[in-house]
């Protein structure tokens, strides 16, 4: 996802990388020249071409280099341009069970062949099929680290406010490469107009002077996740996060399913007004927690991956008959917890989930909850109904073998009444029953009847 | 209600006795004329009509017509509690569940008491008409049940032909054949013994040896047995009673396929 599987070569040619968003090869050309040139294949190349997509009109200032990540604290590559800002690489690469490999060939469009000379020009097979996609970043993500670092976190009250540059110098000092890239001024301008969003700003003299705020930064978060969620959630996210928490669970028995709901939502409502809050808060934090995994899976997903999940959304599975908002309300929440999952150091993010759980947070989030409690305990129900079905159903089986014994009983029964009748037949008479009467006309054909 | 008391259980025994190898349940019906039975066998080729008149009994009592449904079976199994010479008494309700049945012992006091559940049993009576017969055939029964039972062993059939000449019981089986012929026999010093052919014109038909060995079992009712026979019409082996009353049997003669 991030480019920590990137390349460790920084592209040198701008040309390159300035001609629209379109592959690139960065192997150096001599070596791929030889590894072709021999017709039989030849050692592997030790640093293999890797293809990115990077943003078009970039300026020739532009580099791939080492920031911290702000969720994890490592160091990771991006793609810092003065003029556009800085871009992350998520790595989009076939899964491991079908494996892919690039083949890089030659372009031949007349437009192309300008790009001809720079161009390894025999082409190059590429061992994993691996994209490494560029899209831009907020700078503030960057800064959230320098804005609120881990030591004074704790500490609300010693925050003190430091001017931009002060801050820049900071982040600067955690990644030197951004130091460098950081004496442009449109670079500079640009950390510090995002450096707004999230701090209290106080005029000193002509200089801003910025502090960490949360409650700002949270409604910056909020718009960005109220962005997200505008042209729709990816569909993967959408299926397994929106659609199928938000699933009713189907209940064998219609009829049973309406009455369970109803006084599930019954008692639901009395039970929604005494839940605990702090207990809500634990478990959508918990939940939150929970939440990451799947977006790392999500992000390293091959399209083809997608496409079947894809296809797979097509065919509904259960009804989702969520209430107006209730929808939107997840997808807002799915959206920012995306975010501070992905962008947030842990230590700010857990006190901005906190925040966004509580009363005072600016989105009220407990309609949803209160959907999401009621669907858990229908949920439970369905699932101790079907245990109960289950439960019928081998009751059935049980029904059947009764029924099975019954009739066998009443088979038993039967044949013991015949052996009784039987009984009442005398020997004589069984053996009279035997005897061959062909030929004999009945008594009734003789005499009449009275 | 029904009070029958038969001198001689004897009767009652031996008669059922008779019947409970041709008839699983049959309906006594019971009226002031007396005890009468008549049931089909289950192929109903073969006919048991009983009359036991209300003279075979001292007393009879019957105000109603009563129909007694009983599993013969069951009430062989009750009388064979009952000595020969015990005094039988049948006692029933108008409307019966049960049929009374009272064994007094003449020799000593001893005096035994049975309730047989009676059965509702839906049957059709049959009219049967008073035949002339073509030959009428009297013998002791016991002679009658001795050529049966020995003709038996070769076949299942039997034919009877009665001309002038006498009666002639043959039969042919997978082993051999084998034929009894019977003359008019006068015995003056032994009647049952006389053998009375009455013919008015030669019969010969084929019946079940089987069913007829069946009738013998009321061999020991009658010393004598009369077969009445004419073609195209079922065999009559009647064993008559004291008193008018009688136990005939009816069969339907073999037609065809003579083996």
């Amino acid at each position: 996802m991030r480019t920590r599987n990137a390349a460790t070569e920084v592209p040198r040619k701008g040309t390159d990388k300035r001609t629209r968003a379109k592959i690139t090869t960065k192997a150096s050309e001599s070596e791929a020249a030889e590894l072709v040139s021999k017709i039989q294949l030849g050692p592997e190349s030790s640093n293999p071409p890797l293809l990115f997509i990077l943003p078009e009109d970039a300026s020739p200032e532009a580099r791939v280099i080492s920031l911290e990540n702000p969720r994890y604290s490592t160091e990771d590559r991006y793609f810092v341009c003065p003029d556009k800002g800085i871009y992350e690489f998520t790595k989009v690469a076939a899964p491991k069970t079908t494996p892919r490999s690039w083949l890089l060939a030659p372009a031949t469009g007349d437009n192309l062949e300008s790009d001809k000379k720079t161009h390894n020009e025999d082409g190059f097979v590429m061992r994993d099929a691996n994209l490494f996609i560029s899209t831009p970043i907020d700078p503030l993500f960057l800064l959230l680290t320098v804005l609120n670092p881990l030591s004074k976190a704790s500490e609300a009250s010693k925050k003190l406010f430091l001017s931009g540059d002060d801050y820049l110098d900071k982040l600067g000092e955690a990644s030197p490469h951004l130091s460098v890239m950081l004496r442009s001024p449109v670079l500079r301008k640009k950390f510090e107009d995002r450096m707004k969003v999230a701090c209290e700003t106080v005029e000193a003299g002509d200089e801003t002077m910025y502090r960490w705020s949360e409650e700002k930064l949270l409604q910056e978060l909020l718009r960005k996740a109220k962005k997200m969620i505008e042209k729709g959630l990816p569909a993967s996210m959408e299926e397994k996060l929106i659609k199928k928490p938000l699933e009713v669970p189907i209940l064998s028995v219609k009829r049973e399913d309406s009455s369970l709901s109803e006084s599930a939502k019954d008692g639901e409502a009395t039970q929604a007004d005494s839940i605990d809050l702090s207990d809500t808060q634990s478990t959508t934090n918990s939940a939150a927690e929970s939440l990451p995994t799947p977006f790392s899976e999500t992000s390293t997903a091959t399209t083809s991956f997608s496409e079947l999940e894809n296809g797979d959304m097509s065919t509904p599975k259960a009804k989702t008959s969520a209430p107006d908002g209730v929808t939107e309300l997840l997808r807002l929440r799915t959206a920012f917890l995306f975010i501070s999952s992905n962008y947030i150091p842990l230590y700010i993010s857990t006190p901005l989930k906190k925040a966004l759980c509580s009363p005072e947070s600016p989105v009220d989030f407990k309609p949803l909850d209160t959907y999401l409690e009621h669907l858990a305990k229908l949920r439970q129900d369905a699932l101790a109904l079907r245990s109960l079905g289950d439960y019928s159903r081998k009751r059935d089986i049980d029904d059947d073998d009764e029924t099975i014994e019954h009739r066998a009983e009443k088979k038993r029964k039967r044949e013991e009444e015949d052996k009784r009748k039987k009984a009442g037949v005398s020997v004589g008479l069984r053996k009279l029953q035997k005897v061959n009467t062909t030929g004999m006309k009945k008594m009734s054909d003789f005499f009449k009847k009275k | 209600m029904l009070e029958a008391r038969l001198e001689q259980a004897d009767l009652l025994k031996k008669v059922v006795d008779a019947i409970k190898d041709l008839v699983q349940d049959c309906n006594f019906d019971c009226n002031d004329s007396g005890l009468a039975l008549q049931a089909m066998d289950n192929s109903h080729v073969a006919l048991v009509s009983m009359m036991l008149k209300a003279e075979s009994f001292s007393p009879y009592r019957c105000d109603r017509n009563i129909a007694l449904g009983v599993n013969l079976t069951s009430l062989t199994k009750v009388l064979r509690a009952a000595q020969n010479e015990d005094i039988l008494t049948l006692k029933a309700e108008d409307a019966p569940d049960v049929l009374n049945l009272v064994f007094e012992s003449s020799g000593n006091d001893r005096l035994s008491e049975y309730d047989l559940k009676l059965m509702d049993i839906d049957q059709e009576h049959l009219g049967i008409p008073d035949t002339e017969y073509a030959a009428t055939i009297s013998m002791p029964s016991t002679e009658f049940r001795r050529i049966c039972v020995d003709l038996m062993a070769l076949s299942e059939s039997v034919s009877i032909e009665a001309s002038k000449d006498g009666v002639k019981f043959s039969c042919t089986g997978d082993i051999g054949n084998g034929a009894v012929t019977l003359r008019s026999h006068n015995n003056v010093e032994n009647p049952e013994l006389n053998v009375d052919i009455e013919l008015s014109e030669p019969v010969a038909l084929t019946f079940s040896l089987k069913y007829l060995v069946n009738f013998c079992k009321a061999s020991g009712l009658s010393k004598s047995v009369k077969l009445c026979l004419s073609n195209e019409v079922p065999l009559l082996v009647e064993y008559g009673l004291d008193g008018g009353s009688y136990l005939r049997f009816y069969l339907a003669p073999k037609i065809g396929d003579d083996e």
